[in-house]
Order: C-alpha cells, then structure tokens, then sequence
C-alpha cells in the first residue's frame, strides 16, 4: 500500500546492502571461512556471515578504528594512510567507494590472496 | 566436504566481480536518490557519476542535452528563454544551491551568474520542466534548476582542479571535513578567453572572469550556507543593434547567506542576498538602437539590491492515504544606489521596494491502492512601489496510476500565471504596460522502469496569454494566445551496474513565437574501462524561427585516474564542421533593415586538459 506514495514522493531508501555484500565477499575469502567474527562499532548488524562479536578477543577481524591488536579493516582514508599494520580499508574519495588492501599485512596474518584482489593490492 | 562446499560458496559470491560490486555501491548511494522528486512534466538527474563521466565543466554542459537548452544571449550570458534585445530573458527559470534560491533582484533570474562558473563544488543536478505550483518551488516558474553541492563525507579532504584550454583556464579547489560539525568549503577562479571576433571592422570581445566561494555548514538539523559570486565580462555584441558596440561590461558582485532549520513537521528556510551590478553599453558612431524614433548612443547601470526572504512549510498531514503541506513564502528585494543612464540622463523610473507574499498548500492523496490525485495551490500577492501590484494564482491537478512496479501514467493539468521581470517594469526596454503571462498545459506522461533500463514519453500541450515578445525594438505582450505542443522521448539504459546510455528526442511546435520549432536528438553514452573513463556526446539540433537553423555536435572525453588520488582528463568539443551555431539578429539603426546575423558556435570548440589531485 505504502509503495505507490514513496515511488511518487521519490523518496528512495538508498540500499546499505550492497556495502555488505563487499564486506561479506571480502573477509569471507580472506579468512577461508564461512562464518567470520567482526568486532565494530560502526554497525550492529552486518550479515549472517558477518557476527558481529562484542570484545576484540573473540573477533578474527576489527571493522573502524578500534584498539584491538587483531587485523584491522578500516573506513576511513586518513585513518588507512596513518595506520600502516591495517590490512586494508573501504572509504569514500572524490565521491567514489574504494577499496584498499595491503599485501604485506594480509600475509603477516596469513590471510588467503584471492587472484581477484589483485587491482585493489598496495 | 567442507571444502568443496566452500569452493563452491566462494565461486557462488564470486558471480559479481569486486568491481561491479563497488559501482552498484556507487550507484545504489547515489545523494540524488535521497533528493530527487517525480515530476509531472520533464525531468533531469545528473548524477555525481554523471557529471563526473561527461566532465560537464559548466551548467552550459549540462544544459545542451536537455530541453531547457544552453541559449547564451547577444550579451553572451546563459539565458534560455531570452528574449531579443533585453539583457536576461524572463524570470522562467529558477536556480537552487541545495534548496536556496540563488535570487538576482534585476532580472528575478539569477541563471547569467552561471555562465562560466565552474560545477566542480556540485555533486549532482536535478531539472524540471513543466512541473510549477509545487510544495518545493511554490514561486511561479516553469524551470527550476536544481545543485546540490558535494557532501564532506564523500569528499573528504583537500581536492584542487585545473582545466586549461585554447579558452578555458579554471582552478578550483574544494575541502571536505567529515567531524562533528561537517562543513564543505570551495573556491574557484574562472577564466573564459574566448577569440576576438570582427564584424566589419570592430572587434567583438566575449572574456569573462569568475570568482566564485561557496562554504555549507551542518550540525544536527541546521544548515548554514554561504555563497559568493564576482563575475566581469565582456557584453558581447550587448545592446548594439548592428553588433558593433564600442563599450560593452557587465559586472555582478552577489553575497548570499542561508540557513535552515528542520523542525519534526517544519522547515524553515531563510536567505539575504546583496548584490551590486554595473552594465556599461555604448556606441557613438551609429548608436546603440532606435527607440520611438530616438538614437540610445548609450545605457548606463549601477546599482545594489538587498532582498531577504523567509519560506516555511509546514507537513500538516502524512498517513498512508494523504500527504499535506501548507507554506508560505515572504521575499522583500531592494534596489538601492540606482545611477541609470540614458544618454548620459538619468532616467530610473522602476522598482525600488518589493514584497512578495505567497502562500500554498499540496496535497497527494492515495484514493485507489494504485492512484494518487496530486493537488497543488499557490497564491501570490506582489506589491511594489510602481503601479503594478500583481495578484498571481498557481494550480495542478493531476492524476498518478501505477499499472503496476514498472508502469507507471500521469494526467496533469497545469495552470501558471508569471509577472515580467522586474527591471523590465518601467524600462526603455517596453512597449507598453507588461501584464503577466497565464498558462494553461495538459502534460500526459506514460513511464517504464525496468532494472536496467527505462523510458519515458511526454505529451505537453499548452497556451500562453500575454506572452512577453520582442516587437519594434521593445518588448510588449502578444495579442493572440501562444500555444505550443511538445513531444518527448528518453531512454535510459544502465550497464555493467553504473555505465549509462541515454537517448532522448524531442519535438516542439510554437505559434505566435518567435521560435516556430525546436526539435533536437541527443545522445550521450559514459562508460568505465579499469582506469579509464569515457564519454561521447552528440546533438543534432534543428531550429526553426524564420527560417531554418540546424547543427550536429560532437563531444568526445576520456579520464584516466592515475592513482586514486590523481586523475588526468581530456575533452573535446564542437569536432565537427556542422556544429550547431547560434544566430543573433542585427539591423542597421538609421535604415532598420535587416543585417546579416552574427553566429558563432553554440559550444566552442576546444581540447580541453584537466588534471585532478585529492590531497
């Protein structure tokens, strides 16, 4: 009933979902699992693959900037430039989505390189 | 077995690649998608991918490849609806910087201090056409222009521009703080070299320079917005009747400051305008034109106007069967330090002091699961210094039908009344007491949304009383009805998630105006390859006045990004011999015969050269 009103008004919930299935193709293929732990604050509910967990220790992966010694993934440009030990970041630029991955750091923790990662690879 | 059945979830996500991925994030967190409105009657979104592909550099880009069409006026300023001989058309048209009339109290259209400025602080446009007497520009209009300016989270950070051409020569730059309290400041200098062009002996300048600052401030539900625009130029051919002017300036400082605050139901939006404007025209061997049978050698204006204006709306009720919104606007313009010169006479006898008041309701309601009756009511009331106090009132109705998710009809019938510009009031430049132009339009649009593509067709068929025409050197209204009949088609088809085709064709019959057709096929097709982005453009344009006028333009663009923080670009416009030429009329001031008209291309053609580096 409702949709007719929203389709004249033109107001479009614009999808956050397609941000989660990156992230869900993303760390699933880094960690070879599939089921992957994310300590964030940033969001309180990502995907069924996606658990977010509430304390770094019971985290594989650290979504944002968050004191945690465990690999980090960051969503900020300035923040991926300053810490050198994340393994990667997705952020906007020059309104466009981006996505960073450092090679170095994902062998340091032994995460798996797809072939398909390599235009992102620094 | 746990292996295989990973093997074969990996190759199951891996059916989208990472990068189709990040262009349908793109896509789907497109900002139009959270400001555009359905319009009635033709609309526009250029998006931030959009502008970005086409490297459209000023509204003029935008312009071409719609119905409204980038006219540039015998003073070389964008004017669409100009009018022959008057400085800026009519106040038809309106421009937004995200929701703030950008006012210009002379001309009540503020679309010349466009002309050059660079979009490089814009992140995406939306145009409608044939879609007045609605909650969001209640003032009376039949185009409204509307940029939204880059948000600091999306351009985080420093990003400076340089575009450099045969006639271009822009640098910009633009920072982005994405804290607690976001804010989007922008600078850009605009330099238009144009070449010199000769009519017989006298050499025809159209240089211009723009400076433009514009800074955006959120916190919470506040907006604060300032927005500075210095612009000098050359008057092109200007007032001179034979295009042989020996002086023609036009200077314009504009200062504008808005603010708005959303309550839960309200919206109040408030903006101060100053703006100082010098015209200096002049031509003492033949002069510049005859009016009544007297030589005008030269036109002198210098003056400031300061106006201020309050809208409030109020969303008084929203269910599932109704939406309704009250408002009303109060706009107060000011002219002040008015040194008008006729021959070197004063010679002022306009507007000084202003009020606008206008008031309107709209309302969509949802009488069948699958139809809306939109309604829409406004109700101006002008009062001025001079004689004229205009009453104007403004409705549609109309009817939305879904078919069902892809089908989508719309009946509306539009009636719009408008007053003169303002500095035509009590002007050398009218015949007679202007009165203001009422029209009556039937829009009839079917729509078709697929996942990939759509199209549209719009049927408008309208008549105009009053309409304001330029007759024996001077503006009047004409006596007989206008009546105009209108075609459009667009199709729109998206690729690889974001790459996009358009097509769009339109056909356009006027009586009793001076432009008898206008039909125009356009095509613009942008596309991204790894680093590499593309774009062609191509117009065919026919114009009919009297006599024919056609043109096929081309334009070619390619971007490579270097880096993601470094982007090198090149454009090319009017490649081809047949482009489309703009024509000016002239005629000889002591004979009043027709002299041959002075064309020049309605897009230069230039390589343009610009290179982008984010800090």
């Amino acid at each position: 009933m409702k949709y007719i009103l929203i389709i004249f008004i033109g107001i479009q919930l614009f999808a956050s979902n397609s941000e989660t299935e990156l992230f869900n193709k993303l760390f699933t293929i880094l960690f070879q699992k599939n089921s992957v732990n994310i300590y964030t604050k940033k969001y309180s509910f990502l995907s069924n693959n996606l658990k977010i967990v509430n304390s770094c220790k019971k985290a594989d992966l650290v979504l944002g900037e968050l004191n945690c010694s465990k690999p980090k993934f960051l969503l900020n440009y300035y923040h991926f430039k300053k810490n050198k030990n994340a393994i990667g970041a997705f952020y906007w630029r020059k309104g466009r989505p981006q996505l960073k991955l450092r090679k170095q750091i994902l062998q340091k923790y032994n995460l798996f390189i797809s072939k398909n990662f390599e235009d992102y690879l620094e | 077995m746990k292996k295989l059945l990973l093997l074969i979830f990996i190759s199951v996500l891996y059916s989208q690649s990472l990068n189709s991925l990040l262009n349908k994030i793109e896509k789907n967190n497109d900002l139009s998608l959270q400001t555009k409105q359905e319009a009635a009657g033709i609309s526009y979104v250029i998006t931030r991918y959009q502008l970005d592909m086409m490297q459209a550099k000023t509204l003029n880009d935008v312009l071409k490849n719609t119905v409204i069409s980038n006219f540039n006026n015998r003073y070389n300023l964008l004017d669409p609806f100009s009018l022959p001989m008057s400085p800026f058309g009519n106040n038809n048209i309106k421009i937004f910087i995200d929701n703030y009339e950008i006012n210009s109290m002379p001309s009540d259209n503020a679309s010349f201090l466009f002309t050059n400025l660079s979009l490089d602080f814009v992140d995406h446009i939306e145009i409608y056409y044939f879609s007045s007497a609605d909650k969001y520009f209640s003032e009376p209009t039949y185009a409204v222009i509307k940029l939204y300016s880059k948000s600091p989270t999306r351009d985080n950070g420093i990003t400076a521009n340089i575009a450099e051409s045969r006639n271009t020569d822009i640098q910009t730059i633009g920072y982005g703080n994405d804290t607690k309290l976001p804010y989007f400041v922008y600078l850009s200098n605009n330099n238009i070299k144009h070449r010199d062009y000769k009519i017989d002996s006298t050499q025809i300048h159209k240089n211009s320079n723009t400076l433009h600052f514009f800074t955006k401030l959120d916190k919470d539900k506040n907006h604060l917005f300032f927005n500075t625009i210095i612009d000098n130029r050359d008057g092109f051919l200007g007032m001179s009747a034979d295009g042989k002017p020996d002086i023609s300036k036009i200077k314009n400082k504009q200062f504008l400051i808005g603010y708005n605050r959303k309550f839960e139901n309200i919206i109040v939006n408030y903006t101060t305008t100053f703006q100082e404007n010098l015209d200096d025209f002049s031509e003492q061997n033949k002069a510049l034109f005859k009016k009544d049978n007297k030589k005008i050698y030269s036109m002198y204006t210098k003056g400031n106007s300061f106006s201020n204006s309050l809208k409030i709306n109020y969303n008084i009720l929203k269910n599932n069967k109704n939406d309704i919104e009250i408002g009303s606007v109060i706009k107060n313009q000011k002219n002040f330090n008015i040194d008008y010169k006729i021959n070197n006479k004063q010679d002022f006898n306009g507007i000084k002091n202003q009020t606008q008041y206008t008031a309107f309701i709209n309302n969509n309601y949802q009488y069948l699961k699958n139809s809306i009756l939109n309604m829409s009511l406004s109700y101006s009331y002008y009062d001025n210094d001079v004689v004229y106090d205009y009453k104007l009132t403004n409705f549609k109705i109309g009817n939305t039908y879904l078919l069902d998710n892809q089908n989508i009809f719309k009946l509306f019938y539009f009636h719009t009344e408008n007053t003169p510009p303002n500095y035509l009031v009590n002007s050398i430049f009218q015949n007679s007491t202007l009165k203001p132009t009422s029209t009556n339009s039937y829009i009839l649009k079917y729509k078709k949304n697929k996942k990939d593509y759509n199209f549209d067709i719009t049927y408008v068929t309208g008549n105009s009383k009053n309409q304001i025409i330029s007759k024996n050197h001077g503006l009047e209204n004409e006596k007989g009805d206008m009546t105009l009949n209108f075609i459009d088609f667009r199709i729109n088809k998206t690729y690889n998630y974001i790459n996009n085709f358009t097509l769009e064709a339109f056909i356009t019959f006027i009586d009793n105006a001076s432009i008898k057709k206008q039909h125009q096929i356009s095509i613009l097709n942008t596309h991204r390859y790894s680093k590499f982005s593309f774009f062609e453009n191509i117009i065919y344009k026919y114009i009919y006045t009297n006599h024919p006028n056609k043109g096929l333009d081309l334009d070619l663009g390619m971007k490579y990004n270097i880096t993601q923080n470094l982007t090198f670009s090149l454009k090319a416009t009017s490649l081809l011999n047949t482009r489309y030429e703009n024509e000016y009329m002239r005629y000889d001031v002591d004979t009043d015969k027709t002299l041959e008209a002075f064309k020049t291309a309605s897009t230069p053609r230039e390589i343009i050269l610009n290179m982008e580096y984010s800090f």
